[in-house]
């Protein structure tokens, strides 16, 4: 083989095992984790919550590896009402700074999908007292989905609620899924000053004009009354004390040094 | 000019002199990040306000609660409710707290830093710094602070705590008082006095940092429900970065 | 000068030191009755608080502020008449440098107090030295106001020098006690040589050429107080400037009628000469005239635009609550007085001072104007504020007002009413003739 089809065999198989390995979760996570979050923008967080099937609560969450938070419970009528179940998904939004899209899908017990129907979805936040937050809300389509695009505010992990209200012959359902935001929004930045640098350096150089002015005022004051006090001593009689005496002069001129 | 005086000193004098005409003091504490007092305990929120003008109606219940909790005279509307009447002559009300601004005037022009930013963005005076000089009131485009030209109504309050910036009650005589966002409630992970007191749930009070406003009874995401609504800030082109946005409304939803 | 004149000039220079009389004790107790109530109504606030005066939520700046601003600017004629008449080797000088810088430090001691009188906790004064914050105008204010006062006491304290070595050995016999030492001990042994003429000189010269930029930084730096703050009719660039011109012209108003009253009680009309009234009245139209430039340009640029700011202060001042005081200000402080000294005529004393009380009166109603109304003008969507002044105010406005000439006459109780060394130098008396640095065109001729 000669040396350019050989380069280019090679490049053929490594762009290969690039493919095959960014299917494989496991690999790729890995790789964001040795890289750092915002190199993890590739990486879709892929948590999917199956439901129970025919649970009458609703979807509960059952990802891998993850703790399932039990659903609340639905205080129902008498007479049993089925509910339709919810599916939460969270998956990586098609443009980066996008984020996220929230996608519940909702199937009645006998297994079709409820479309128009008005799921909203919810975070538990944490703001003088535990509360949720309502990120947005989607009406399901023809395939019982409905998504909802998320950016959240910060990394981390999040949990997304997602609710439909009750309808003729259907309970209220919920859904919750929970997911590791490595796409967040800009955190936030207080507004721009201008000109700040100046308002630190002017006070100090103006400080010092102030001490120059206050040295110059001390100068002419305590430098004089030096100057006079010492010119005091001399014993040359000045024209002053001709003036005290109030006798008319009549050498004003000749007493000058 | 006679030469008694040297053409060095002149030029000497007229140097230091005319330098002398550009004239600010000497630099001595720097104001605000360093202030003594305590700052919130919430040290990873900058709080925030949005006031839904469709649902005001003028009760003035955010003022009541805050008057009491502050234990206020009358007069001192911390959180004050304007009636407006719009061209056609239709009242609607707009509740106007301390905007907590980010490029705050009253902050630049207080000569003792008695007036001081906490870590969470909200500003805050210390009564036992302030000299009353009002300086601050006159740089406030808001004319949202108040001077106490008398003692505050006399409480009696078995549990009293000594005043702190966070929670100045009683008021000081002589010293200048403003809203402080409840900084003494939310360290206490309860509301703000207005926002739980507001039966129209008019007022959210809400964190940047985490992008979350709730008033007391729905919680939303912050920048969302600001760009939903074209929320605004009252006087933005004065460029103080106000932290309490409006969204326009003229009590719409009001259900009369 | 002849020999005679000189002697003249040194008898009625000295001739009140120590003397009183009963018209010079009627106007004292006069005068001591109203700083007297001044300083009770300031005892009555400083227990009470600022509730008792007439200042609110909205108009929280009033009269005390415009008293500071105003009494800061009436010390300008020490500066105007006293440093830069010197440092043009004006002749004419001589005879009330004295004057005016005596009533330059007395009417700044005046204007000091009342950024006190004005705090709601006067009793942390000293945090501004504490805890002071570069940014703030009022420190500078502080800073800027407490350099120029003790600029002003050195200014008028070295040309004093050899009149108190005068005093000291013409006294040497009469004064005793506190009188006699204060003249010994103040005069610093002066007596005369040329050694320690040159040493005054240098002294005199630098705080002549100092004092010029410190005054025009205090107003400045007082014109900035309102100026970094948006409210309308305050968010002006032209602030500084307008201020400055201000307090020289009131500064120079205020200086005629104290040459007047003294030249009338001191018998000094030999030496204050219808000639100072002529030429101080030809500095006020050179500053009025100057002055009507500042206000026309700022009014113009303003209203031209009335924004949301300015406009209704503007309306207000032109034809709304304030236009009565605003037209009398202008008419009435401006253009008549300006026109009373410009156009020629007799009585040019009684012109004068006609002139400058007008004037100065218009200066304190301008300062009204600005502070005021800017003030009151409102912010949010409420009404325009009110103020309405109570008898502490005005019992401490008048009052100070008073302890002007209160404390010039009790200066001059001690001191002589005219420079002699002054007088002494521009005649060239104790100095070899050697040409003065400015030609005689430039004032150096004498009528």
């Amino acid at each position: 083989m000669t040396r350019p089809k050989r380069s280019l065999v090679l490049l053929a198989v490594v762009a290969l095992a690039l493919t095959l390995a960014s299917r494989n979760d496991a690999v790729v996570r890995t790789v964001a984790d040795l890289l750092g979050p915002r190199v993890a923008l590739f990486v879709p967080a892929r948590v999917t919550l199956q439901a129970d099937p025919g649970a009458a609560h609703g979807g509960n969450a059952a990802a891998p590896g993850a703790a399932a938070p039990a659903a609340p419970a639905v205080s129902r009528p008498s007479v049993s009402v089925p509910s339709a179940t919810t599916t939460v998904t969270v998956q990586p939004g098609a443009k980066l700074e996008a984020g996220y899209v929230l996608e519940a899908k909702l199937v009645m017990p006998n297994g079709k999908p409820l479309n128009e129907a008005v799921v909203r979805f919810y975070e538990p936040v944490e703001l003088l007292g535990d509360r949720e937050m309502l990120i947005g809300s989607a009406v399901t389509d023809g395939q019982g989905r409905a998504s909802l695009a998320y950016l959240p505010a910060r990394l981390g992990g999040h949990e997304i609620i997602a609710r439909s209200a009750a309808r003729d012959q259907l309970a209220a359902a919920e859904g919750h899924t929970t997911f590791e935001a490595t796409v967040a929004a800009r955190p936030y930045r207080p507004e721009h000053q201008p000109l700040s640098a100046f308002s630190a350096a002017v006070p100090a150089v103006v400080g010092l004009i102030v001490l120059g002015v206050w040295g110059l005022i001390a100068f002419a004051l305590f430098g004089t009354a030096r100057s006079v006090g010492a010119g005091a001593r001399v014993p040359v009689e000045g024209r002053h004390a001709q003036l005290a005496t109030a006798q008319p002069r009549k050498k004003a001129r000749e007493d000058l040094a | 000019m006679p030469d008694k005086v040297s053409r060095r000193h002149v030029l000497a004098g007229l140097g230091s002199g005319a330098v002398a005409a550009g004239f600010v003091p000497i630099a001595f504490e720097a104001a605000g990040a360093s202030h003594p007092a305590a700052t919130s305990a919430q040290k990873d929120r900058q709080w925030a306000m949005v006031i839904d003008l469709r649902k005001c109606d003028g009760c003035k219940k955010c003022t009541d609660a805050c008057q009491t909790e502050h234990e206020l005279p009358a007069n001192f509307e911390w959180i004050k409710v304007f009636k407006i009447a719009d061209k056609q002559g239709r009242e609607y009300f707009m509740p106007r707290p301390c905007f907590q601004c980010e490029n705050a005037p009253c902050l630049r022009v207080c000569p003792v830093a008695a007036t001081f930013r906490a870590q969470d963005g909200v500003v805050l005076v210390d009564q036992d710094r302030c000299i009353g000089c009002r300086m601050c009131m006159a740089a406030c485009p808001y004319g949202a602070r108040y001077f106490n030209y008398v003692d505050p109504p006399k409480v009696d309050n078995p549990f009293a705590k000594p005043a702190t910036p966070e929670f100045p009650v009683p008021q000081q005589k002589g010293t200048v008082g403003k809203c402080m966002f409840c900084v003494h409630r939310t360290e206490d992970g309860k509301l703000p006095a207005c926002v739980e007191a507001c039966n129209m749930l008019a007022l959210y009070i809400g964190d940047l940092v985490e992008d979350v406003a709730s008033n007391g009874e729905e919680t939303v995401r912050l920048s969302t429900f600001i760009r939903d609504n074209d929320a605004f800030r009252y006087k933005e082109e004065l460029n103080t970065g106000p932290r309490v946005y409006y969204i326009a409304g003229h009590g719409q939803q009001l259900e009369f | 000068m002849d020999h005679r004149t000189h002697e003249l000039y040194v008898d009625r220079a000295m001739r009140n030191i120590g003397k009183t009389g009963p018209l010079w004790w009627a106007i004292v107790a006069v005068l001591g009755v109203c700083v007297a109530a001044a300083a009770y109504a300031w005892v009555y606030q400083l227990q009470r608080g600022l509730w008792v005066t007439g200042l609110n939520q909205k108009v929280s700046w009033g009269f005390y502020i415009i008293n500071c601003v105003f009494f800061i600017g009436i010390s300008y004629g020490g500066a105007m008449t006293s440093a830069i008449l010197r440092l043009t080797n004006a002749k004419w000088r001589a005879p009330i440098t004295r004057l005016a810088e005596g009533t330059a430090v007395v009417a700044l001691l005046v204007g000091a107090v009342y950024p006190l009188v004005d705090l709601g906790r006067p009793d942390r004064f000293l945090y501004l030295l504490q805890y002071g914050q570069a940014g703030s105008p009022v420190l500078w204010d502080f800073v800027a106001i407490s350099t120029y006062l003790a600029a002003s006491i050195v200014f008028l304290y070295l040309p004093l020098i050899p009149d108190l070595a005068t005093c000291r050995d013409r006294y040497k016999d009469t004064a005793r006690g506190l009188r006699g030492w204060t003249y010994r001990f103040f005069a610093l042994g002066w007596t005369g040589t040329p050694r320690q003429e040159r040493a005054l000189m240098r002294g005199m010269g630098i705080m002549a050429v100092l004092i010029i930029p410190l005054a025009v930084s205090v107003h400045s730096v007082l014109a900035w107080l309102f100026a970094v703050t948006v409210r309308g009719g305050w968010h002006s660039t032209i602030f500084a400037p307008l201020f400055v011109l201000a307090a020289m012209l009131s500064g120079v108003a205020a200086v005629i009628l104290v040459i007047a009253g003294f030249r009338r009680g001191y018998r000094l009309e030999p030496f204050i000469t219808a000639k100072h009234f002529r030429y101080l009245s030809y500095l006020l139209i050179a500053l009025g005239a100057g002055y009507l430039y500042f206000m026309v340009s700022e009014y113009l640029t303003e209203g031209y635009v009335l924004e949301a700011a300015s406009g209704p202060v503007l309306e207000a001042l032109f034809v709304g609550a304030y236009a009565a005081p605003f037209w009398g200000f202008v008419i009435g402080g401006l253009l008549l007085p300006l026109g009373l000294v410009a156009l020629p005529g007799r009585y040019p004393v009684a012109r004068a001072c006609t002139a400058s009380v007008l004037i100065i009166a218009g200066m304190w109603l301008k300062r009204f104007l600005i502070v005021v109304p800017g003030m009151a003008e409102p912010l949010m969507p409420w009404d325009w504020g009110l103020y309405q002044p109570t008898w502490v105010e005005i019992a401490i406005t008048i009052g100070s007002a008073a302890a002007i000439p209160l404390g010039l006459m009790i200066f001059f109780f001690f001191f002589p009413v005219m420079s002699v060394h002054e007088m002494e130098e521009v005649e060239g008396v104790n100095e070899p003739a050697r040409p003065a640095l400015a030609p005689a065109f430039a004032g150096g001729g004498d009528d």
